[in-house]
């Protein structure tokens, strides 16, 4: 092979910027820690990472939705425990006034106690969350679910939410199905009449009436921490789903620092190879000689 | 025998030879950095004739036609895939999910906001937030549009403007034709304009891939687009890009007149930077633009029409979300929201028509499905598939023109240092020839020296 200047300086342009681009984009994978920025650059990683992307952004749509129905569940799980004990206190005063030692004034002081219960029941069966919305008032959570006399006002439709794909959950209880329907609210009213009336009949008869509400309560009561323990598993398994793609993700987008550099290492001595390499090849001439 | 005359003539020759010996090695030296230039060499004989010596011819110039021509169509293919670069890279970033930027990022946020009303739709913070990340999605892809139409429209007028390149490069040719087939026949052959023609020819390959004949003239035609006359002798055709100011979205092709005339259409490859640009502007930018488009269209139509079927927290139904669109056509381009919509977030109808007020997630629940609904789209995907598709489309024009340009640069590296090798100059070559001619010079002389010694020893003879 003739070796002219032509060729040389042609092979050390080529060499010089094959050598360069080499620790540019070694340096460019160091410098933003990513495999590849665009799907050019490898178009079977980019579908994977761009499918990947599509899983963590539907995985964080459904949390965000999670974390709302959760914090319905939450507060509902608790007004049902305070409303539960309130009933539970209403039942042991039942069984208090329905024995015949207790006397009539005892019984019409009593029933203001359990009248403060019934409003203690009423505002839990009225809660209000920060945002405004009424807690058991299904789809109608603008109004409130009780009126002053406790009759069910709000919707019959409750809502389901999808806080996980294919698993939906029950983000509402209705007022009717915690507080009854008839609601314990007129209940209580009676037993507040009977109290006064010193009706020890119709007060021995709230004994059943309150215990098969609390009852009932208690039901409801273990729906609503079923729905609740399903939702905070899943946020477990939410965040689990999470971890795991995020890992794919990062094994096909994320660069191994290490390996990075020791790439960036090796280019760099590739280039300083060849311009020690074009030196030599520019001074490997008989000009000196023969000049 | 030879006389001391014929001893004297070879003597003469003899220096005359090495005279034109070291002229040629010193233009070999002097062009040695001119690009293009090849190495010119004599070719010495024994003469025909006793005692005479030495016979010269040339300079010649060295050239491989096959080697030339090889490189003339790697050019083409180099020039075809960078021709597509420029504007597709100036593309990618809008169509780039992995940046965390472009549409499918504003999708997925549009989305996000709808997720998490669904479990509170009556809120006016969350419906806001819903048309807050609309309004997003909506500017992502008038941006998007903008940037794809404004592409296609530059592509377009770079094409003009190599088109013009091209025709100067060929009217360049035709007038070199007409001087070296003047030249052809004479004593020397003219290296330099056949080096100039040899340049001009590889800078228009990388423009337009091209054909060549060497009619036998001393002329060389060159044809393009499968078959068509570039340079006929003395004559050039001239390359339009065509229609000629055509609307947004018109693919475009060239046409070539003859100097008569004529015009023709392009019935193969155009190939380089030409037709390069051709392919990313017609079958790249806007096929990308054309489903941008449907994909707007759609979804500003489905959404609407699932939309106009719920209801609003203020009871309004029949609402447009987004401005209603007549045609697929410029859609990216004109998706925005409705007024109603922009303006009253109570409008933005979560709920089913006979639903419960305002807690009813129902329609909300399907406005959330429908960009991942398939079968919304003429190619029977999805929305979200739709733009993921765009993605790819761009991606793999994109990755493809920069794997084709690095092999056909690798390739084109192969055959110019090839052509550098056997054509090109070598400085110790030359000095080599320098030392030899400097010698032979030398000898030349002491030949006359001797030969003028013996004239002499004879007159003193006869003296």
């Amino acid at each position: 092979m003739r070796v002219t200047e032509a060729l040389i300086s042609q092979f050390i342009n080529q060499a010089n910027t094959a050598a360069k681009s080499a620790v540019f984009k070694a340096t460019q994978k160091v410098v933003s820690g990513k495999k590849l920025e665009s799907p050019s650059e490898d178009l079977v990683s980019a579908q994977r990472i761009l499918h990947l992307d599509g899983i963590l952004e539907e995985l964080n749509h459904f949390d965000r939705a999670r974390a709302i129905v959760q914090a319905d569940l939450d507060a509902t799980d608790t007004v049902a425990f305070a409303a539960i004990n309130t009933m539970t206190n209403a039942l042991e005063t039942a069984v208090q006034m329905a024995n015949d030692t207790v006397n009539p004034d005892d019984r019409v002081a009593e029933a203001e106690a359990v009248e403060s219960m019934r409003e203690h029941i009423l505002d839990l069966a009225n809660t209000k969350l920060s945002d405004g919305r009424f807690l058991f008032s299904g789809m109608a959570e603008d109004i409130p679910p009780f009126d002053e006399n406790g009759v069910y006002q709000g919707s019959t439709d409750k809502r389901t939410v999808e806080v996980m794909p294919g698993f939906r959950v029950e983000q509402q209880t209705l007022g009717t199905e915690l507080f009854g329907d008839p609601s314990i609210i007129k209940t209580l009213d009676l037993f507040v009449t009977a109290l006064q009336a010193n009706d020890t009949v119709t007060i021995s008869q709230m004994i059943t009436e309150l215990d098969d509400a609390i009852h009932s309560m208690s039901l409801e009561h273990v729906s609503i921490g079923g729905r609740l323990k399903n939702v905070k598993e899943t946020e477990v398994l939410l965040e689990d789903l999470t971890l795991r793609t995020q890992i794919q993700r990062a094994e096909s987008q994320d660069v191994d620092l290490a390996s990075a550099i020791t790439e960036l290492n090796t280019a760099e001595l590739a280039m300083s190879a060849a311009i020690e390499a074009s030196k030599r090849l520019i001074g490997a001439s008989a000009l000196r000689w023969l000049s | 025998m030879s006389s001391i005359n014929e001893i004297l003539a070879i003597g003469k020759g003899g220096m005359a030879v090495s005279k034109a010996l070291l002229a040629v090695a010193g233009k070999n030296m002097a062009n040695v950095n001119t690009p293009g230039y090849s190495k010119e060499y004599l070719t010495l004989s024994t003469s025909q004739f006793a005692g005479l010596g030495v016979n010269v011819n040339g300079p010649l110039g060295i050239r491989n036609p096959i080697l030339s021509d090889s490189l003339r169509n790697v050019l083409g293919n180099q020039g075809f895939f960078n021709g597509q670069l420029l504007p597709l890279l100036s593309i990618e970033p809008n169509v780039n999910d992995l940046d965390g930027n472009g549409i499918g990022k504003a999708l997925s946020e549009f989305k996000s906001t709808m997720q998490e009303a669904m479990a509170n739709p009556g809120s006016e913070t969350h419906r806001s937030a819903i048309i807050t990340a609309a309004d997003f999605l909506v500017q992502s892809f008038n941006s998007t549009s903008k940037q794809l139409t404004e592409t296609a429209e530059k592509t377009r007028e770079q094409a003009e403007k190599v088109a013009l390149t091209i025709n100067t490069i060929a009217q360049n040719l035709a007038e070199l034709n007409s001087k070296i087939a003047v030249l052809a026949h004479g004593k020397e052959p003219p290296n330099a304009l056949l080096d100039q023609r040899e340049q001009l020819l590889q800078k228009l390959s990388s423009l337009i891939s091209i054909d060549t004949l060497d009619v036998g003239d001393g002329t060389v035609s060159v044809f393009i687009a499968g078959g068509r006359p570039l340079v006929d002798h003395a004559l050039a055709s001239t390359v339009t890009i065509n229609p000629p100011n055509p609307a947004p979205g018109t693919p475009v092709g060239i046409e070539i007149i003859k100097p008569s005339g004529q015009v023709m259409n392009a019935i193969g490859k155009i190939g380089g930077a030409l037709g390069g640009m051709l392919v990313a502007h017609n079958d790249v930018i806007i096929p990308g633009l054309t489903d941008l488009d449907e994909i707007a269209f759609e979804l500003t139509t489905q959404f609407n029409a699932i939309h106009a079927g719920g209801v609003g927290t203020d009871g309004s139904t029949g609402n447009n979300f987004f401005k209603a669109l007549n045609a697929v056509g410029g859609s990216a381009s004109l998706i925005a929201l409705s007024d109603v919509i922009k303006d009253d977030p109570k409008k933005f109808a979560a709920a089913a028509v006979g639903g419960t007020l305002p807690g009813d997630n129902t329609n909300l629940e399907l406005l959330l499905s429908m960009p991942e609904q398939i079968g919304v789209l003429s190619s029977g995907k999805s929305i979200e598939d739709g733009w993921f598709d765009i993605q790819i489309h761009f991606g793999n024009a994109l990755g493809t023109a920069q794997t084709g340009s690095d092999i056909e640069s690798a390739t084109v590296n192969q055959l110019a240092n090839l052509l550098a090798s056997e054509t090109a100059v070598s400085i110790d070559e030359e000095l080599i020839l320098m030392n030899q001619a400097n010698q032979s010079f030398d000898a030349a002389g002491a030949l006359i020296r001797a030969a003028e010694e013996m004239s002499a020893t004879l007159i003193n003879l006869v003296g």
